[in-house]
């Protein structure tokens, strides 16, 4: 993993994401291998690597009756850098949470929770996040909302490395990730290289104002297996821009207009599911 | 500090740890010290002056006391220390002097002793019309006597307050210890540089803290309702409590360690704590108890708690006098200190 970029672990439950953040941030001890970050050794001794790191375990765990406030206090007490009364202010904002601030844990929402808690991993102004499965359980806009706070983070300079099993996730957030499965890393890139490694062909389906002559269609767009469907027509193809341009120039030929075009390229399912021969959510 | 504020904030268990002693305290208290409802006096008539019998009289006309002679003011006094009377009077008088009454009582036991010095009092008031003289016939001083006038209540708050330490560390800390592990908050904390004795020491401090409000909270009641008071010093109340506390909180932390869960933590603890609740000579005393299970009762560290609580309380025993119970407290203590290390989980 390199300084600065956002790095996701991707991968099944069960697969070995979670054992591995916990060998890293000190809590488990590997059967093998060296561990280093900033060039500290974690093992045998991980105490140095823990004041310079920031954790967020996958399970919620706070105290109910203490304050949003008190809470991070109480963290920032346990590590050796001192965390000023501005410190906190400024935590609470950069998880948008200031105007809670006061609230016990308890009558947090699970989003408020989680930002509370991902707070807390920054208490100590770490060099490295490690986030596990931030996101999971939260509903879909209060998961967006904490990707932009987690994005923000990363702006700030901070290293920060996730696991999810959700693949949008990882394609949104993520600079690198590597796809995990069975306790093994099966391929390690960007998102977008990974995708295009895949060479997966790209679907495109569409609707039409009137009836279209499907085999000078075919002959235009290059050899595509279009087929109708219920809502329409649908293909795939390698080679998008020709298959495109000639449904196009077929349609206005034929006076009918083209609605509801949608192209949809491969993503890091079908790459999960080549690696794997199986879904990141089974 | 986080500590404190939690507990604090915490309302059921706020109940436990202050309300529910206290309501168990007069529930039994007031469940269980009926019994002697008529004042026992005892009479010592040093003269025997037409006055004097008059006084005699009086008394014994008296319906609500109970009156016993006795020969000498030390044999009476003597019964009144260990609780067989309510109060002693003394008849006596000098060469040309009115009639004197000394009222001797024991202001521990402050319900029967204003009886019967209402009692007294009255009795003097008539005798000092009926003579109608002049001057005043009867002199009438009371002296308080410091017995050991022993009731129920007075055998019952300080095994309250045992139990209270042991309960407290059992289902207080030691559960809080496994839920923390439960909802993975010890793993949180072990990310952290922070060492888990410190944690842990913070966990102690402030369950002695509340161990020792608890404390005041308890004698206080017990001196405003129920005229219990504590007859040795505060200092070795307060060490006993402490040296209590930390052994149940060893044995807390051990029970923690082995169990998986919240629900085991609790079954077990129960396991512990009913036996020694009821063998350990909270709410009875057990030194009476059938020899067969007098070994098992010698076994209990409950027993030992209650026993030293009771010896500064009611007996002012200072620290000399509670070796035993002290030394088994400590042993216990350091057995589980070390059973808890060993056996401790993070997960």
């Amino acid at each position: 993993m390199a300084e600065g970029e956002i790095f996701g672990i991707l991968g099944p439950n069960g697969a070995g994401k979670t054992t591995t953040l916990e060998m890293i941030e000190g809590l488990r001890r590997p059967d093998g291998g060296d561990i280093h970050i900033n060039g500290e050794s974690v093992w045998p001794d991980p105490g140095r690597t823990k004041e310079m790191i920031g954790v967020q375990l996958q399970s919620t765990a706070l105290f109910d009756y203490l304050t949003v406030r008190e809470m991070v206090a109480l963290f920032g007490s346990f590590y050796a850098k001192f965390l000023s009364k501005t410190d906190i202010d400024y935590l609470l904002d950069a998880v948008e949470l200031r105007e809670k601030e006061r609230a016990v844990v308890k009558e947090l929402s699970g989003g408020q929770q989680q930002r509370l808690s991902i707070s807390l991993a920054l208490v100590n102004d770490p060099q490295v996040v490690f986030l596990d499965e931030p996101t999971t359980g939260l509903d879909p806009q209060a998961r967006r909302r904490l990707w932009d706070v987690i994005r923000d983070i990363n702006s700030k300079g901070k290293t920060i490395v996730l696991t999810t099993h959700y693949m949008e996730e990882a394609q949104i957030l993520c600079g690198r990730v590597a796809i995990m499965d069975r306790g093994r890393i099966i391929a390690i890139d960007s998102p977008q290289r990974l995708i295009d490694e895949l060479d997966a062909e790209t679907k495109v389906t569409f609707q039409s104002s009137s009836e279209l002559s499907l085999t000078e269609l075919s002959e235009r767009m290059g050899a595509v297996n279009l087929k109708t469907t219920d809502s329409g027509y649908a293909f795939y193809t390698r080679d998008i821009q020709t298959a495109i341009l000639g449904l196009f120039e077929a349609a206005s030929k034929q006076g009918v207009n083209i609605e509801h075009l949608n192209v949809s390229g491969a993503n890091l399912e079908d790459v999960f599911l080549h690696y794997t021969g199986k879904g990141l959510r089974d | 500090m986080a500590n404190f504020k939690m507990t604090v904030r915490n309302r059921q268990a706020l109940f436990w740890l202050f309300l529910f002693p206290v309501m168990l305290m007069g529930l039994f208290g007031v469940a269980f010290s009926g019994g002697q409802t008529e004042p026992r006096l005892g009479l010592v008539v040093l003269d025997s002056s037409s006055l004097s019998t008059l006084v005699e009289d009086g008394f014994d006309q008296a319906q609500i006391v109970e009156v016993k002679p006795y020969e000498t003011v030390a044999l009476a006094t003597d019964d009144l220390k260990a609780g067989d009377l309510d109060g002693v009077v003394v008849v006596s008088r000098k060469v040309r002097r009115p009639v004197r009454i000394d009222f001797y009582f024991d202001p521990s036991n402050t319900f029967v002793s204003e009886v019967a010095r209402g009692v007294v009092a009255g009795v003097v008031e008539r005798i000092d019309r009926a003579a109608s003289g002049t001057p005043r016939t009867v002199e009438f001083e009371s002296h308080s006597v410091r017995g050991r006038n022993l009731r129920y209540i007075d055998f019952l708050v300080p095994g309250i307050i045992a139990m209270t330490l042991m309960n407290s560390a059992m289902f207080g800390l030691g559960g809080t210890i496994v839920n923390y592990r439960e909802r993975g908050i010890l793993k949180r904390l072990r990310v952290t540089p922070q060492p888990l004795p410190i944690f842990l020491s913070a966990q102690i401090v402030n369950q002695l803290l509340f161990s020792i409000l608890r404390a005041i909270l308890l004698v206080l009641v017990g001196a405003i309702f129920f005229d219990v008071h504590v007859l040795g010093d505060y200092l070795t109340l307060l060490v006993v409590i402490i040296i209590g506390s930390l052994c149940f909180v060893t044995i807390a932390f051990t029970v923690a360690s082995v169990s998986k869960n919240r629900e085991v933590a609790d079954s077990l603890g129960n396991l512990i704590t009913m036996p020694m609740m009821f063998l350990g000579g909270v709410f009875f005393p057990v030194d009476s108890a059938p020899d067969w299970i007098q070994p098992l009762i010698r076994a209990i560290p409950l027993k030992y708690l209650a026993d030293a609580t009771r010896g500064v309380m009611i007996k002012g025993d200072g620290l000399a006098s509670m070796g035993l119970e002290l030394t088994v407290l400590v042993l216990v203590t350091l057995v589980f200190f070390v059973a808890s290390i060993l056996l401790w989980r993070w997960e």
